[in-house]
Order: C-alpha cells, then structure tokens, then sequence
C-alpha cells in the first residue's frame, strides 16, 4: 500500500509538474525605440552603448546618421562621445563613398569638421580628428595639397600625443568570442598609431619640396620610430629616390621592430636593393 | 512498531481489509503502471521524432547556408575572370569601384567587395576609413594569405574586419596574369550578422536555435541573437557546451541539461567551412503535446484511481456486509436461537447462500424439536425403568426379611407352639429386622449420599489403617498382605469417612474373593499427570478421574476367583451381586464416593486369576481451590 502511495505520488510530480523553461525566461530587456528621419532606433542607457551601436550600421548610413543623431540629442552631456558622433555625421557628408563624392560634399564635410573644431575647442581628441579629415578632404579630394598640408603641419605640431586605434572595442565581438581572449585580428590591427604621425606621413607623401619631406621624416623618426607610418614613410621615402645610403640605416634598424608588417619589411628591402 | 503491529493483525483478522486491500493495490498499482507505460511509450517516440526532425533540421539549415555562400563564391569567381581576361583592368581604380558597387547593389548581403594587389595596393567597396586606408596593407590580411595558400577559393575562418571592426568571414581567390603570375587576389566579404540573419529566418520549434560553430576554434560564430542588441553571451556559452560535449563524445545528437531543462542538440558538418551546422532546442518544445496527453492520462488515472478506490469500498462492503449477517446468523443458531432467520434479498449467490441458510436452521429447529421429544420420551422410560428396578431391588430387599418377620411373627403368636420356638422366631424377627435396617441405610447411603467434607487427607496412611483394622480376619483366612510403597502424603483433599468406606469396602471384597486364602497387594504412588493410562489398554476404565491434574493411585490385588467379562460389566450396577448376602450396592456407593471426588477407577480381572482394582485420586493445589 505504502509502495502504491508512493508510487501514485511520484506519478503526480514526475508527470504533472512541467519543467521551468528557466533559459528561455531570460529574455532581453525590452529596449526603448524611437524614431529619428523615419528610422527606428533603439535607444541605450549610456552613450557608449549608442557610439557603438552606430558605428556597426556599417553599410547602412542612413541608419547610421539617425543613430548618431540620437546619440547627441540623448546625451549631450558626454562630449568626448557627442564629438564622435559629430565627426561620424561629417564623414557621412562624403557620401557612401568618397572616391565618388561631389565637391560640394566635400565642401559641406569641411564646413561641418570646422565648426566642431570649433565647438569642441577643448578636446582635443575631437579637434585632432576633425582637423586631420580637413587636412584630407583638401589634399586627397579637393587637391588643395597646400592647404591640407598647412593643416597637417599645424595638427603635427599641435597634437603630437593624440593617438588612434584602428581597432574600437564593439560589445558585439563578446559573443561570437566568448571563451576566447585571443581575438583574430591581423598583426597591425592592434598598433596604436598617432594622428601626428599619420599627418607626417601625408606631408611626406603629399609635399613636393625635398626638405619638408625630410623635416617630416626626421619627425617621425625622432618621436614615432616603432609606429606603421614610419614604416610606411621610410618607403614613401625610398619611393620618392631619396638617398638610399641615408635610409638603408633607418630601415635596418626599423625592421628589427616587433611591430612591423612583414610584407612592408620586404618592400623595404627590395626598394632598398634596388635603388643601391 | 505497535502501530503496525496493530494493522497487521486487522489485516489478518479483517476480511473485509484484506479485500479492500487487494482491490486497492490493483487501483494504485496496475492503473498508474499501465498509464505510465504508456507515458513511456508516447515520449520514446517523440524522441524519436525529436531526433529525426533535428538531424533533418540541421542538414536542411548547412543546405541553405550553402545555398547562401553559393552567392559570393560565384561572384569572388567571376571577377577573377574578368580581372583575368582583361574585362576589367586592375590598374583602373575608378573602374573596378565602379563595378564592384554594382555587385554590391545588387547583393547587399556582401559587406565588402575587395582587391588588393601584389604590391599593397588596395581597392574596397564600400571604402575603408582614410585613417585606416592609409596604413592598410591586404597582402597580411587573412583572406589575401589564404587564397595564396590555398592557390585558388578560400574561405577565412572568423576574423575581425578592418573596415565595420566587426566578425565576419572572407571567401577569397588569387587572380593571375597569362602567365600565371600573381596579380592579386580578390575578395567578399560576409559579416557574421548576414549569417545570423540568415539563421534567424529560419524557424525551429518554439525555442529552438541553429547556429554555427568553427570546429577548429569550437567558437559559436552566427547565430539568431548575434542580431539582438542586448544579447547575454550566456546562452552562446552554453550552446557552444552543448556541441562540444557531443564532438567530444564523438556523437551527432545527443540531451544536455541546463538549468533544469533537458535540450536536445544535433548537428552535421559543413566542410567546406570547417564548420558544424547544428540545432539545439528544449525537449519541451517537442514534449508539448506529450506534456498535454500526459496530463490527461494522469488525470484519468487519478480519476480511476479514486473511482476503482470508491468502488473497491463498495465493493468489499457489499461482498462482506452479507457475509457478516451471514456470520451473525450462524452465531444466534450456534447459540440456540432456531427461529433466526437471514434478511438478504440478493438475486447472486450470498441470496442462494442465506436462502439454504435459512432452510438449514428450519431443519435444525424441526430435527431439534423431534431429538428433545424424543429424548424426553426416553428420559421419561429409563426413569421409569430404573424406578422400577430399584423399586423391585428394594421389594425383593424387603420382601425376604418381611416373610421371615411374617413367619416368626405367627409362631410367636402361637402360643400352642413351645416357648423354645417361640423364643427362637422372636430371635429371627430380631435379626431380620436389624438386618432390614441395615439394607436400609445402604440403600439410603446409595439414594442420597451424604456431601463429602473435603479436608487434607493422608490416603497411603489411611489404606494402611483400614488394613491394620482387618489384621485379624487377613490372618484367619490365610491371606498374606503384600504393602508395597505406602509413603505417607497429604497432598490429597478428600472426605477421609468416605474413603476409608471406599477402601473397608474394596479390601473386604478381596477378601471374599479368597476364602481359601491368597496373597492381598495394596500399593500408593503419586503420578504426574498426563502419565496417567491411556484408554483402550486391557483394563476398564469405570470411570475417569478429572483430566490434568496428578494423582494419588491406589492399587488393591488380589489372587481370588476374578470376574467374568459379563459380570465385569456389571459389578458397579446398583443391586446387582454375585456373593450370597450382599446388597449389591457396595460397588454403586464407592463408584458415587469416587465420582464425588472427580476420582477414577479401573478394574483388571481374570477369571481363577485375581482381580486389580486401580483408584486415581486427583491431589494439587488447584484441586483443592476448585473443592472450596
């Protein structure tokens, strides 16, 4: 009897108790939408959360633009991220492409990045950003190389520690990777490169006059000699028929740096062999 | 314990609980057994089910993530031969951004459209960020190395892109000059959020998922939350458990539990990735409906259960409740009540059984009615025919001494006889009436014999008083007294008037059985009860002695005439004697005596040979409280 007890007992709560669907009760929190131009975009407790979220619509700028727009209108108080967000609404001016833009693009983007140099004056991780893309727009899309290149001097000048990363840490990374800290990137993917440098580098690349370039060069050599940009300048230089016996120390001792791109180490080395 | 004690033995006592009991194992044991048999039955084949849907499932998922990447390996193919064949020019930058964008148009799922040439050069659709442009080199590029490798189409495992810093996945192939010397290598690109969405579109139970794991890193590297904006990587982790587990085990499908929830994971390899396709969803989904009919059926069972216990009650009420009746009636005849009849009105056999019941108690009462009467009638004749043979005893006891009376009354009378004679009659009328006196008080003694006044009597020593009381008349006859173990005990209670009667009475018809004299044995000895002879031996037992208690055995032997078998049967009847002058109650009155004792006496003769008289006179404490 005891046995049939409980047996009609385990009955009861092996067949009638329904399993908890605990994981699936775990769903997202409900995030708040809001529509901008048309666009619905979600809307993220903190800034960061927004600048990110913006930058992965890559491919769709319309979509972009609205959630940058959303961005500065939410959290105007976060400068550092507005400013971002207002450089990225300037990048958006050239179009979705650039080598197609139209002039009168270029010139709306140059209007935009002054007037955040401007309004950012401060911060100079803005303003850094802002001067150097009109220091590109001139010389690589309008052709005013003068103009970019006075630009470029001043930035070099200006801001030499102001560095960026060509990696931005995307949340989104963390669940493709989870147990995984060793992302895959590339090996140049993680050198931290300063726009200073990169600003010498255009000069070198940009300039006519011989003694800019080596004034440019020495620059980089003396203040960013393990960075890409001096690697790529010392080619630039071996390019442009600049003194091989000069260079041919600059590169052995580049090439020795953890940091290069082994690729750029044998372009080195066969300009090097070719111009001796 | 005493609990249990207690219902152990109402199980053993109560029918009507062990009926109920039965049919109460059968309800809680066989109906939930055979419910859940079949539980057992109907979720091995939903498993089952759940197995073929899912391998199914994942196979349909890897074709359709075949049919998907089929799109840009077509595409990466045909610009090779354009590039190739001179189409298009790899040095015209502005030509191939403008082509590359119309494939982008026209396969939007391609994030990327990329050539990079042997020297560094680099053109993508959509563009690079300038800052990123300008220190860009693709001939260390994942993609651009492997196609080199691989000298022909190749697919990166997962690696972040330059371009959106998101994951994503590269099909690749080098393209060649006539003679065949490497001129660069192009490039799509896929971004895993295409895959994942690709993923999402496709719809596994409730809660089910398909994603992808690169085998080689054992990572989760598309799936349908990769689209959600706050994903917890949780759920990955433990996807990515789940297919390891089942690599690990070398298995294609298999259960995990997480969380309390059983979910089941199968997958098929995509080679060509090196990627494992799978699909992992909760049981539940699929159990849905088993939960459903698995609710029912407990519900039934439950409900039969409590029916068939209902019914199992009633049942064992109904078969019982007629036999108790049936039970109580036997009892009421059992004590004589014969007019007792069963009230069952039952078409089945308990109304079979109480009507031939009933009918058994009518026969009892007639057949009971007849044996009272009939033993009435015989009471009635035997005791008229002891009456009248103890009336003729007595006559033929008067009867004697009246005449002799008579006859010397009338010589007395006469006086014309001699005075001698006279005197002479006067002496017979003397002797007869003493005589008469004495057959009387025998008579007396045997019709209403005094109570006996029970008090600690030595029996051995009283034997050997009465014994001594006749030394002398032994001597005289030449008889010789053989005493064997008279030992002195006053366990015995007992009338001591009575039994010296009892003995006086037995020694003396030893004695007449030897007028030539012979040898007399009287022996004593306390016997255990239960070591008392058993019935059936030679001897006869007259009359029993009171069962279970120890006795006092007196034997008397003598070497005399003995009885015959037919007087043997007789010698207790009262009035009966075989010896000239007796009354033929000496016998009656000793066996009265022994019966008032609740002792017993056995008789052994043979006939020229001597006769055995046993007494067993019951002693013991008991005895003694039962007398007072």
């Amino acid at each position: 009897m005891l046995a049939a007890m409980l047996l009609a007992g385990w009955l009861v709560t092996a067949c009638g108790a329904e399993k908890p669907h605990s994981d699936h009760a775990e769903g997202p929190v409900e995030i708040q939408q809001i529509q901008v131009d048309g666009i619905s975009i979600p809307v993220f407790q903190s800034a960061e959360e927004q600048y990110h979220y913006a930058k992965s619509l890559s491919g769709r700028p319309l979509e972009k633009a609205a959630a940058l727009k959303v961005l500065t209108r939410r959290f105007p108080e976060d400068r550092t991220k507005t400013g971002h967000a207002r450089l990225e609404l300037a990048y958006l001016k050239l179009g979705s492409d650039f080598r197609l833009a139209k002039t009168s693009d270029c010139r709306a983007a140059l209007r935009e990045y002054e007037k955040i140099v401007r309004e950012y004056e401060g911060l100079s991780s803005i303003c850094v950003k802002a001067r150097w893309y009109m220091a590109w727009i001139y010389t690589d899309l309008l052709g005013d190389k003068e103009k970019g290149l006075r630009i470029y001097t001043f930035l070099a000048q200006q801001y030499p520690h102001e560095s960026y990363s060509r990696v931005s840490p995307v949340p989104w990374l963390e669940l493709v990777f989870p147990d995984n800290g060793e992302k895959p990137y590339s090996a140049d993917d993680r050198a931290i490169n300063t726009w200073a440098s990169l600003a010498l580098l255009e000069i070198i690349r940009n300039t006519d006059e011989n003694r800019q370039k080596r004034e440019a060069f020495d620059q980089l050599w003396s203040r960013y000699r393990q960075s890409l940009t001096t690697g790529y300048a010392l080619r630039e230089m071996l390019y442009s028929g600049e003194d091989s016996g000069r260079m041919a120390g600059y590169v052995r001792e580049y090439v020795t740096f953890s940091t290069v791109n082994p690729e750029l180490t044998k372009d080195l080395q066969s300009l090097l062999g070719a111009s001796s | 314990m005493k609990y249990r004690f207690a219902i152990f033995r109402a199980y053993q006592r109560s029918f009507q609980f062990r009926l109920l009991t039965a049919l109460t194992l059968i309800s809680f044991i066989f109906i939930p057994a055979m419910g859940y048999v079949s539980y057992l039955q109907g979720k091995k084949t939903v498993e089952k089910q759940i197995r073929q849907h899912s391998i199914g499932m994942a196979s349909q998922i890897a074709e359709r993530i075949r049919s998907f990447l089929a799109s840009p390996i077509n595409n990466v193919r045909r610009l090779r031969t354009f590039l190739e064949t001179g189409q298009l020019d790899p040095e015209d930058e502005k030509g191939l951004i403008r082509y590359f964008h119309m494939i982008q148009k026209d396969h939007p799922q391609f994030l990327n459209i990329n050539f990079g040439d042997k020297n560094g050069k680099f053109i993508m659709v959509p563009p690079q960020r300038p800052e990123i442009h300008k220190l860009y080199d693709p001939r260390i590029r994942p993609w651009y190395i492997g196609a080199l490798k691989e000298k022909g189409l190749f697919w990166t495992d997962v690696y972040v892109f330059a371009s959106s810093q998101n994951p994503g996945i590269t099909v690749s192939i080098p393209i060649l000059d006539p003679g065949g010397d490497l001129l660069g290598v192009c490039s799509i690109d896929i971004d895993l959020s295409t895959l994942s969405r690709v993923l999402k579109s496709i719809k596994i139970g409730k809660q089910g998922y398909a994603y992808i794991v690169e085998k080689e890193h054992e990572r989760v590297i598309a799936h349908p939350e990769l689209l959600r904006l706050n994903f917890s990587p949780e759920r990955i982790r433990f996807l990515n458990s789940c297919l390891n587990n089942l690599m690990a085990e070398g298995k294609q499908f298999g259960t995990t539990t997480h969380k309390g929830q059983d979910y089941f994971t199968a997958y098929t390899d995509y080679p060509a990735n090196r990627w494992a396709v799978a699909v992992t969803m909760p049981v539940s989904d699929f159990l849905d409906d088993i939960n459903y009919i698995k609710k029912v059926t407990l519900t039934m069972v439950l409900a039969a259960i409590m029916l068939s216990g209902a019914l199992s009650y009633l049942l064992a009420i109904t078969i019982v409740k007629p036999l108790k009746t049936l039970e109580q009636g036997i009892n009421r005849v059992g004590t004589g009540d014969m007019d007792y009849t069963l009230k069952i009105h039952s078409p089945d056999i308990i109304g079979s059984l109480a009507g031939a019941f009933n009918q058994m108690a009518s026969s009892l009462k007639k057949s009971r009615e007849e044996v009272m009467r009939t033993y009435l009638e015989l009471a009635e004749k035997e005791k008229l025919a002891a009456l009248g043979e103890l009336t003729a005893g007595i006559a033929h006891e008067i009867k004697n001494p009246l005449g002799i009376i008579l006859g010397s009354a009338q010589v007395v009378a006469n006086k014309e006889k001699p005075q001698s004679m006279r005197d002479q009659a006067a002496n017979f009328i003397v002797e007869e009436v003493v005589r008469l006196n004495k057959t009387l008080t025998t008579f007396l003694a045997f019709a209403k014999p005094a109570s006996p006044k029970f008090v600690p009597i030595d029996l051995p020593h009283l034997l050997e008083e009465t014994l001594d009381s006749l030394q002398d008349q032994l001597g005289r006859q030449h008889i010789t007294v053989v005493r064997n173990a008279l030992a002195s005990s006053s366990r015995c209670r007992g009338d001591r008037e009575q039994m010296r009667q009892v003995f006086l009475n037995l020694l003396l018809n030893a004695m007449q059985a030897m007028p030539d004299g012979g040898e007399l044995k009287v022996a004593a000895s306390l016997e255990m009860a239960g070591r008392l002879p058993a019935r059936g031996r030679k001897f006869r037992w007259v009359q029993e002695p009171r069962e279970g208690r120890d006795c006092m055995v007196i034997e008397i032997t003598d070497t005399g005439v003995g009885i015959s078998s037919q007087e043997l049967e007789k010698i207790f009847d009262p009035f009966v004697t075989f010896k000239d002058g007796g009354t033929g109650l000496g016998l009656s009155i000793i066996l009265q005596i022994l019966k008032l004792h609740h002792a017993g006496i056995t008789v052994d003769s043979r006939e020229g040979k001597g006769t055995i008289l046993t007494i067993y006179f019951p002693c013991g404490s008991k005895e003694h409280k039962d007398e007072r």
